[in-house]
């Protein structure tokens, strides 16, 4: 199998110092990647730097000049027009990369249908709950970051650019993995790969941030949907092939950005990690319950839970079992509706 | 040790915030506000054995420009923003700093002080080292854009993006702030005295009429305009005849001097354009609700914000106080110490 071609595109406005430890990351990392540059209307000094370095990497580098300053999320699109390879990494300027970082990540291109590749993005996406309690290497995810992602070119070319009409940040990054999906590519983080890099910068006043990202949401939302928060409960007697058959509902309704509390019992949980079943998907969450106090346990963990997460609801299990504790449950048809199928 | 002295001196000392301008010095003392107010000018007497004794410093320097005998010198150290000359500016301070404090001796004082937004490390810690050997107990170094524009009452420590124009003697500063920092600045070394320059050279051209720099300041005053307006200013000009060689008098009028002045205004206008393009649209969208803020001597220049309103299509005003904007922002600073050290740069 020939390895994949790879464009690195890193936007920059200013901030020499830290654009510098980017590019010299990079460099370091991709030995054979074509950087893509963006200077979004950088001040003289960080423009002199850009050019040094693409002098230095010659045909190696695209070095893109706009007259202004154009925002982030054009600033990518534009590069990603011009974007020939494969596969292509989006890096903000501030990113800081390990010296295998790419290499990990295009092995994880090779996944099934894999469109979007994230690395573990430090600290702006938190440590999904199963990589703690397993040693999955690699996961389906719905978070991505603009401090890494990897884009295949084929989902690019099928789904097309980034919104600009949104808020320039999540509510845009959720769009588009939304519109991945939709065209079934994937997203995965490769989990033993991790980035470090700065928060993005939050510009403009505090109103019109709130604002943007309102419309943003509101836009999102019309397009695909609220994401549900869901609790579910296995019964004990509950078999390993209805086990199954409930891990691929849910598994094809994370897909599309809705999240899972999935409780099992001692047995099944065994069952389902030996399946794989912790290494699934991001927003599947199993929760081990013991063998005494199970409803209480249970009851515990959901007053938790609901605490922490107010919009998370209970839905009945398969047969429509009710949610133990629960006297409002959804019913388990919407996990057929949340799941599409 | 001296640390100790330090601060025993620095109870007897008022705090200072000086605006070292290339133009004009303006000191603002802790609690009493603008105490001093002169020229950026230093007269220097240079003795036979070759070194250089200061005679006067400010007003009375500036008084003997252009009448001094070979061996006195009136200097000015700063030249565009920027200390030209760290002995004379050091002699400068130090002479402010002691009539502010009724001469006094032993005075500790801690200082702030306003320096241009584009100035190297090496210059940063030459303004420093100068404060500080003036007799400055602490030094803190402010941009002047940052301290315009706190002087002008931005909201500086939110999170919207804030504009600041401030048209100094030797520069000209634009910034965009947010959240206490420059977020974007640009400096163009055009500024109050390109201005009289353009006028000397102007007249200088076109009525063989030679003008010193005094009255070309006063012309910028009285009858120079960044746009037309509603009527057109006369004034009489007194110089020399460059063919005839004696005095005589015309009569110059507003349109004359816009034209004279075209190509520093552009400059200015230029600069305040590269910088709202270069801004990220999340800011400029906040510049466009609150517009753009003038300071510095410059902002008085007439029409100066009709122009820039014209061409930048985003509402222009200037400050209440454009003078004293940079001296009353860092005297600001001095009342709050947190502010201070969020806006202090290092050097």
């Amino acid at each position: 199998m020939t390895t994949p071609t790879l464009d690195i595109i890193i936007p920059v406005w200013n901030s020499p110092a830290e654009t510098r430890g980017c590019l010299v990351s990079v460099m370091e990392s991709a030995q054979t990647a074509r950087l893509i540059i963006i200077n979004n209307g950088c001040d003289r000094t960080t423009e002199l730097m850009l050019e040094e370095i693409c002098d230095h990497l010659g045909e190696r580098a695209l070095y893109l000049t706009m007259e202004r300053n154009i925002g982030f999320v054009p600033a990518v699109n534009r590069a990603l027009k011009r974007s020939e390879a494969d596969w292509c990494i989006i890096l903000r300027p501030t990113t800081i990369i390990n010296p295998h970082c790419i290499q990990q990540l295009l092995q994880t291109t090779t996944l099934e249908q894999a469109g979007l590749v994230t690395p573990r993005c430090l600290p702006e996406i938190p440590l999904p709950t199963q990589l703690l309690k397993s040693n999955c290497t690699t996961l389906e995810t719905c978070e991505i970051s603009f401090v890494a992602i990897a884009i295949s070119k084929v989902m690019r070319e099928t789904i097309g650019l980034f919104d600009e009409e949104l808020d320039g940040g999540p509510w845009c990054l959720k769009d588009y993995r939304y519109r991945a999906d939709a065209h079934g590519f994937r997203t995965y983080l490769a989990a033993t790969v991790t980035v470090e890099g700065q928060p993005a910068a939050l510009l403009g006043s505090l109103e019109r941030r709130r604002r943007l990202v309102e419309t943003a949401r509101t836009i999102c939302q019309q397009r695909w949907g609220t994401q549900e928060h869901l609790a579910i409960y296995l019964p004990k007697e509950t078999d390993e092939e209805k086990l199954n058959e409930t891990l691929k509902l849910l598994l094809s309704a994370a897909r599309h950005g809705h999240l899972f509390e999935l409780f099992l019992h001692g047995r099944q949980y065994h069952a389902a990690c030996k399946s794989g079943a912790t290494c699934l998907h991001c927003g599947i969450t199993l929760h081990k319950l013991p063998a005494l106090f199970t409803i209480r346990r249970l009851a515990r963990t959901m007053t938790a839970l609901t605490t922490t997460y107010p919009q998370l609801q209970a839905v009945c299990g398969l047969d429509d079992t009710p949610f133990p504790g629960f006297d409002s449950t959804l019913p388990h048809t919407k996990l057929f509706q949340l799941a599409k199928l | 040790m001296f640390k100790i002295f330090d601060s025993i001196f620095g109870m007897f000392s008022n705090d200072l915030a000086i605006d070292l301008g290339t133009a004009n010095t303006l000191v603002y003392l802790k609690g009493k506000g603008i105490v001093v107010r002169e020229p950026s000018v230093v007269a220097v007497q240079r003795t036979p054995t070759g070194q250089q004794k200061v005679l006067k410093v400010g007003m009375e320097a500036k008084l003997m420009l252009g009448r001094t005998p070979g061996s006195i010198t009136a200097i000015r150290p700063m030249k565009d923003g920027v200390i030209a000359d760290f002995d004379i500016t050091e002699e400068m301070l130090r002479y402010f700093i002691h009539k502010v404090h009724n001469r006094k001796t032993l005075v500790r004082p801690r200082i702030v002080i306003c320096v241009p937004s584009g100035i190297t490390q090496v210059e940063k810690r030459a303004v420093k080292e100068s404060a500080e050997s003036a007799g400055a107990r602490e030094v803190y170094l402010i941009e002047e854009p940052m301290a315009a524009a706190i002087g002008a009452g931005l909201p500086i420590t939110e999170a919207s993006g804030n504009m600041i124009v401030d048209i100094g003697g030797g520069t000209t500063e634009v910034a965009v702030i947010s959240l206490a920092g420059i977020v974007y600045s640009q400096s163009t070394r055009m500024g109050g005295d390109k201005m009289d320059e353009s006028i000397v050279q102007y007249i200088k051209r076109k009525y063989n009429l030679q003008i010193g720099e005094r009255m070309a300041e006063a012309i910028k005053i009285e009858i120079g305009e960044a746009y037309p307006g509603p009527e057109v200013l006369t004034m009489a000009v007194k110089g020399r005849d460059l063919v005839s060689g004696i005095p005589k008098t015309i009569e110059i009028n507003s349109d004359e001097i816009r034209d004279a002045l075209k190509e520093a205004v552009n400059a200015i206008v230029d600069t305040v354009r590269q910088c709202l393009e270069r801004t990220p649209p999340e800011l400029a969208a906040d510049i466009v609700d609150k517009g753009i803020f003038l300071a510095g001597g410059g902002a008085g220049l007439r029409n100066l914000d009709l122009l820039l309103r014209e061409i930048t299509k985003v509402p222009v005003l200037i400050a209440e106080n454009p003078l004293d904007c940079v001296v009353l922002g860092s005297g600001k600073v001095l009342d709050e110490l947190h502010l201070l050290r969020r806006v202090a740069i290092t050097s």
